[in-house]
């Protein structure tokens, strides 16, 4: 190892090619970005106007048309149910109007979808930048 | 995005305040330290609680948790856990739990820092929730809600545990998902 070489150096960003039949998309007025090709990281989150997770042939889409609309959000849940060591994996779209994220929850496995709502304060660190 | 890699570990309680009380220790290897969790016959063990004289608890066990490699993700936060299936048929046996920072977070507020060879009355405890938690209820050692990943988390999450075995509790091993002994938990963290 070269002696310059930081010890903590971050792996490269994932993309969502690693998966079957699930991606997310970013539109942004002049491109739309795929997940399977760009990191979430890397996206110009203040020109997206649209925010759409495909999960399993589901498709669910989140817009900034709302009146009280601030700023998308997203993450992932991880983990695991240890009865057996059932893995957690939900993905999470949605938006925020800085006290309150409306959030679509998306199972992994089979792209079933419920709607929650979480405070802000709790998940802002996620916020798309 | 994957999801980040994970590992539980335990040790024992003897290990010293000292070799804790900094993230870089926590995240090395402790002293006497095993994996756990990685599936059947690895769980964390709890031992015998013998109940013929009534309510008994368990000794106190030491549970850590840390990401061993980001998935290309550099936060994660919001985490849960929580005893999410039991078999237990007494309404007075549980789990009690104790978040556990290191002697570096000189005031801790929602954790309590560690103390060797912890017993019952080591620490305050709360009641381990049955169902998915409404917020946060473990924390790392600065007591934020979120840590770090740069290939690795930033520290590690500490709970100190027992088991509350009422009195009359059916008898039995309780453990995974055996059928009406079951004794199953869940960690769930949101990641970006």
């Amino acid at each position: 190892m070269n002696s310059n070489t930081p010890s903590n150096t971050p792996t490269a960003r994932h993309l969502d090619s690693e998966y079957r039949r699930r991606w997310e998309t970013y539109t942004t007025p002049g491109q739309v970005y795929d997940s399977r090709t760009v990191n979430w990281h890397d996206i110009p989150w203040d020109q997206v106007t649209q925010l759409q997770a495909s999960v399993e042939g589901h498709e669910y889409t989140v817009d900034n048309t709302g009146p009280r609309f601030q700023s998308f959000i997203r993450w992932r849940w991880g983990g695991f149910h240890y009865n057996g060591k059932v893995p957690i994996n939900v993905w999470c779209i949605g938006w925020t109007d800085g006290v309150t994220c409306f959030m679509k929850e998306i199972e992994f496995k089979d792209g079933s979808m419920t709607e929650k709502e979480y405070p802000f304060e709790q998940f802002k660190k996620h916020l798309g930048d | 995005m994957a999801a980040p890699t994970v590992r539980f570990r335990t040790f024992p309680i003897t290990v010293s305040v000292a070799e804790l009380d900094t993230a870089g220790e926590r995240l090395a290897a402790i002293a006497g330290q095993s994996v756990i969790s990685t599936g059947a016959g690895n769980e964390l063990d709890f031992g015998t609680v013998d109940i013929s004289g009534g309510a008994a608890n368990s000794l106190v066990k030491m549970l850590v948790w840390d990401i061993t490699a980001d998935g290309g993700n550099t936060l994660v936060e919001d985490f849960l856990f929580w005893l999410s299936s039991n078999g237990f048929d007494q309404a007075g046996t549980v789990v009690k739990f104790q978040p556990i920072s290191g002697d570096d977070q000189g005031t801790p507020s929602n954790t309590e820092n560690y103390i060797v060879n912890a017993v019952v009355g080591s620490y305050t405890w709360a009641t381990l929730d049955e169902s998915e938690p409404g917020a946060q209820n473990v924390y790392p050692s600065d007591e934020g809600s979120s840590m770090v990943l740069s290939t690795a988390a930033d520290d590690v999450i500490m709970v100190a545990l027992y088991v509350v075995v009422a009195d009359n509790e059916t008898t039995g091993t309780y453990k995974g998902t055996d059928a009406g002994n079951e004794f199953q938990y869940s960690f769930k963290y949101s990641y970006s």
